[in-house]
């Protein structure tokens, strides 16, 4: 980049459009926190108790000098931490995050395992819940105060008080036990087994393979916890999206629309929601992060072999290895949603475009 | 009376409080006629504004309306939506205080002129844009085109201030009430929005309902003043007998206040 800034003759030197320095901007932010991630990461997983060579060695390598000296050498065990850690990078940058003691496999495909099933729930709960919080959040704001406004704000109190763990034990409780709606855990029932893996999205697999039964099998597995998990992020975004419009409704821009004669749906599409949307986003963004890295609680009570299932494993096995991969695939998660989420922000201000 | 734009009668509005309904405008009454420009004259809280709010139907939801309004020949019914839509920005258009908060800040300036253009005159995005250059024109903007594909926060305040009159214009109001519009403004900009307001008046035959604080800026603009208080019309004759010899106490408390600051112009 500084080369091409000194090779050009300073007289013709191409201005960089906002927008550009913006987004590079972003990205080096991005790199950093990424980077700084992995070291706080490292640093706690040092923490951890246990001895990494007798977690990940069997007894008889143990007693073998060579074997406990080539894992020693491979990880560099027998250097000083910081050495450690730069070992620790080279392998990561190599795409090897070490093999998990708990599995015997390499935590790069324990993680790309289990990362799909986590996203099977999260993907659709996210859709659902941003419709939802919209079009709820946006309902109460129009009648602020309100018998409506009023219902849905207890509403929405009373899901973000709900426990997520106990609200899945009802759910289960409900449809599986009571009602019999429901299939039960896990992600297909005992008589289906998976389809050949193309997204690792087992409907979206069944349906590539040709096989609407084993489909329809995955969506009714999927149906509780995405049900749950919507529930629960509905709530928050309802009230964010609600105490946002209500700001930006008390601006004079929108009541010079209504001035305007424009109709009530350009404004509230065109003028109100746009102008609530830049937080809206953010909130969603970080509403999406957190449903990949912590839906421990639901996934566990849905025997869903999700991340949240994985990492719960993992640290209750105090697999180093394990728990700092999923840390990083947390911490890169939520970096690389935060930067997407800047880049719609510079698309949708022109604030920050231009200027 | 064939020269008669607007006719409030008696008009009383009520809004919903915590312990019921509060007065906030007691049996106003005001006439403005074809090209003229009324002045509308008080402190904050006087019910000014309200009294524009009330023309636009722009109440807080609960606000109780009484007294006749009528508007170019037709009464203004507020429970006739479609009508209330058709005379906002198209018989009647305003523009506001403060113009860095009246445009939306993630809309293109030709966005914001020409989307009611296109619906109220049903004009296509082509005739719609040749017609916001003109507009700029009118309103002595630099560079139209150039201001069209900008935002908001890329000019001055007196640059937005002349972008929401021009918007306020696009749809061919027949009245434009203008609430304080220079307050927010330099006092050089000022008289430039004064001037331009006056020459829209001239050329187009627009009448002008001004809203103020300011009894002296009325003096050289409005040919009609009414001074507020507490809700209620207190005071309403033309704007230079007003001025030399003010009736009611609170019209000369206004005046005194002002002689204060400035020398009343003549």
């Amino acid at each position: 980049m500084t080369t091409v800034e000194t090779s050009a003759p300073p007289a013709r030197r191409p201005r960089v459009p906002p927008i550009v320095r913006y987004l590079a901007r972003r990205l080096a932010i991005a790199v950093g926190l990424l980077f700084g991630s992995t070291l706080i990461g490292f640093l706690l997983v040092q923490a951890v108790p246990g001895d990494p060579v007798a977690a990940n060695l069997s007894d008889e390598a143990l007693g073998d000098p060579a074997a406990v000296a080539a894992f020693e050498q491979r990880w560099g065990l027998d250097e000083p931490l910081p050495v450690q850690y730069l070992t620790y990078l080279r392998n990561l940058v190599q795409g090897d995050l070490g093999t998990s003691q708990h599995t015997g496999r390499p935590v790069v495909e324990d993680l790309l395992d289990h990362i799909p099933a986590t996203l099977e729930i999260a993907l659709p709960a996210i859709l659902l819940s941003v419709l939802l919080g919209i079009g709820i959040g946006m309902f109460a704001a129009l009648r602020h105060g309100r018998a409506a406004d009023q219902a849905v704000r207890i509403g929405s109190l009373l899901g973000l008080s709900t426990p997520p763990f106990w609200l899945s034990l009802l759910a289960l409780y409900l449809f599986f036990f009571v009602l019999g709606l429901s299939p039960g855990g896990g992600r297909l029932s005992p008589e289906f087994s998976p389809p050949p893996s193309v997204t690792g999205l087992y409907p979206v697999d069944a349906l590539l393979a040709g096989d609407p039964m084993l489909a329809w099998d995955a969506v009714q597995h999927a149906a509780l916890p995405v049900l749950v998990l919507t529930l629960v992020t509905t709530a928050t975004l309802v009230r964010f999206v609600r105490s946002a419009l209500l700001e930006v409704l008390r601006k004079d821009y929108i009541t010079a629309a209504h001035a305007k004669g424009l109709p009530p749906r350009t404004v509230l599409f065109r003028h109100l929601l746009r102008a609530g949307l830049v937080q809206i986003m953010t909130m969603a963004g970080l509403t999406f992060a957190s449903m990949l890295a912590g839906t421990v609680l639901i996934e566990s009570v849905f025997a869903w072999p999700g991340l949240g299932n994985y990492a719960y494993t993992s640290a209750s096995a105090l697999d180093r290895p394990a728990i700092l991969g999923v840390t990083l695939f947390v911490a890169a998660t939520y970096i690389l949603i935060n930067l997407v989420v800047d880049l719609l922000y510079g698309l949708a201000d022109p604030r920050i475009r231009l200027s | 009376m064939s020269d008669e734009l607007l006719a409030v009668e008696n008009l009383a509005v009520r809004l919903p409080g915590p312990d019921g309904p509060v007065p906030v405008l007691n049996d106003v009454s005001l006439t403005v006629q074809r090209g003229q420009i009324v002045g509308i004259a008080g402190e904050s809280g006087s019910g000014k504004s309200m009294t524009a709010r009330t023309l636009l139907d722009l109440l807080p939801s609960g606000a109780e309306v009484s007294g006749t309004l009528r508007f170019d020949g037709a009464e203004l019914d507020h429970r006739d939506r479609k009508a209330m839509h058709a005379v906002r920005g198209h018989g009647i258009a305003m523009v506001f205080q403060d113009p860095t908060a009246a445009l939306h800040p993630m809309l293109s300036i030709g966005r914001q002129l020409t989307e009611h253009m296109r619906v109220h005159l049903g004009l296509t995005r082509t005739q719609a844009k040749a017609r916001a250059i003109e507009l700029l024109e009118q309103v002595r903007l630099p560079d139209p085109g150039r201001a069209l594909r900008s935002y908001p926060h890329q000019f001055s305040g007196g640059q937005l201030q002349r972008i929401a009159i021009a918007s306020a214009l696009a749809a061919r109001p027949k009245l434009l009430i203008a609430d304080e519009p220079t307050t927010a403004l330099d006092v050089t900009v000022q008289a430039g929005i004064l001037a331009l307001l006056d020459s829209l008046r001239s050329e187009f035959g627009l009448s002008v309902l001004f809203i103020t604080h300011d009894l002296g800026v009325l003096a050289s603009l409005a040919t009609h003043t009414c001074v507020f208080q507490h809700g209620r019309v207190v005071e309403s004759a033309p704007t230079a007998r007003l001025l030399r010899s003010p009736g009611h106490p609170y019209t000369r408390a206004l005046l005194a206040a002002r002689a204060e600051t400035a020398e009343v112009p003549r």
